[in-house]
């Protein structure tokens, strides 16, 4: 069942910079800083929140292009998280990133979510390719 | 030879905990939060480093290439603790241990080319069918191999033999010096994943008195 209504057209918002944007979403400010420095490098707006209820209230809101979240946070985890957007917006590009150890049954679910599951450390490299190609 | 006697440390420790483990899947409970905090932390250094070499003007320069080798060295060790404590069920597959071994030798002789050490490698000359999870092994024995390459003998020449005995593979590296001591203050963790994996195939990781010797075996009826 779905855990809230789809929309009948995801439209992406603008950041405050006036174009598309990434949302990101890890409850460890370090950690979201970080990747958000680095995607701001690589051109993409990115706007950040913590936690993943803040993530859906903005959702309402302002339809991101890509999602970017962490799996393990207080509340509404990852997971979770995933399952909502992808219920709401069939079309939304969605990442995860996590420094759980994924054994090969949650990685199976996760990648029926998800169209990229990364681990920390990532790769940088790769989480930029899959950005600029996912955020279009 | 023997075990773990000659291996101090972490290296050491998990060594001794290879035969116990109801004590593995313990360590596992406990390092799994902090090995979670650890990588998120190393995202972030990893993350900034990146950014911070791009930045520079100067990415081609020695020094990143030096942090680089330091952060690769902090993720491989985590990696490896992780990996020793992960449950291990063999997937076993057929396959032939001198062709197996043959074809990671020029890898093998690259990485520790750069160090100036030689894998001289002597094997029989039919084949040895076996049955065995060869990714596991390789991922033992490849990080044993790069382990030598970052923190190995300075130089000097490891004798690499295989061979079938009687019921039992034997696979042996030999060195000119001692294999367990190293040139830093790195610990070798690709020895407890390896006596791990080799556990898990009944086999047995075993280390000679002097530590110039390092011997895998493990029975040739695999089921």
């Amino acid at each position: 069942m779905p855990l809230l209504s789809p929309l009948t057209e995801a439209s992406p918002m603008v950041s405050s910079c006036g174009g598309p944007f990434v949302l990101l979403v890890d409850d460890d400010a370090i950690g979201r800083a970080s990747i958000a420095r680095l995607l701001d490098h690589a051109g993409h707006s990115c706007i950040d929140v913590g936690s993943g209820r803040e993530a859906l209230d903005l959702c309402d809101d302002r339809c991101p292009r890509l999602v970017i979240t962490d799996l393990c946070m207080p509340g509404l985890d990852g997971q979770d998280l995933g399952r909502c957007l992808r219920d709401r917006f069939p079309g939304l590009a969605l990442i995860l990133i996590t420094a759980q150890q994924l054994d090969a049954g949650l990685l199976g679910e996760l990648r029926n979510t998800f169209d990229e599951v990364l681990s920390k450390p990532v790769d940088c490299d790769r989480l930029i390719d899959r950005v600029s190609h996912l955020a279009v | 030879m023997s075990t773990a006697a000659q291996v101090d440390g972490l290296a050491g420790a998990l060594l001794r905990c290879v035969e116990e483990p109801d004590r593995i899947a313990l360590i596992q409970v406990l390092l799994d939060r902090y090995c979670h905090r650890l990588r998120n932390r190393l995202n972030s250094m990893k993350l900034s480093l990146y950014l911070a070499r791009r930045l520079s003007g100067n990415p081609s320069g020695p020094e990143w290439g030096r942090a680089d080798s330091a952060y690769r060295s902090m993720e491989a060790m985590i990696e490896q603790v992780q990996l020793f404590c992960t449950p291990l069920q063999p997937s076993l597959a057929e396959g032939d241990l001198n062709h197996w071994i043959e074809q990671r030798v020029p890898d093998w002789q690259r990485a520790l080319a750069s160090r100036f050490l030689r894998l001289e490698p002597c094997g029989p000359a039919e084949a040895l069918p076996s049955r065995f999870d060869w990714n596991r092994l390789a991922q033992g024995l490849d990080a044993l191999i790069q382990f030598w390459a970052a923190q190995g003998p300075a130089d000097g020449t490891i004798r690499l033999s295989w061979q079938r005995d009687l019921d039992r593979f034997r696979v042996r590296f030999e060195g000119e010096a001692s294999l367990i001591r190293t040139q830093g203050d790195e610990e070798n963790l690709a020895l407890p994943v390896l006596a791990r994996v080799l556990r898990a195939h009944q086999g047995t990781l075993a280390i000679a008195a002097d530590s110039c010797a390092i011997e895998l075996s493990w029975p040739t009826d695999q089921r």
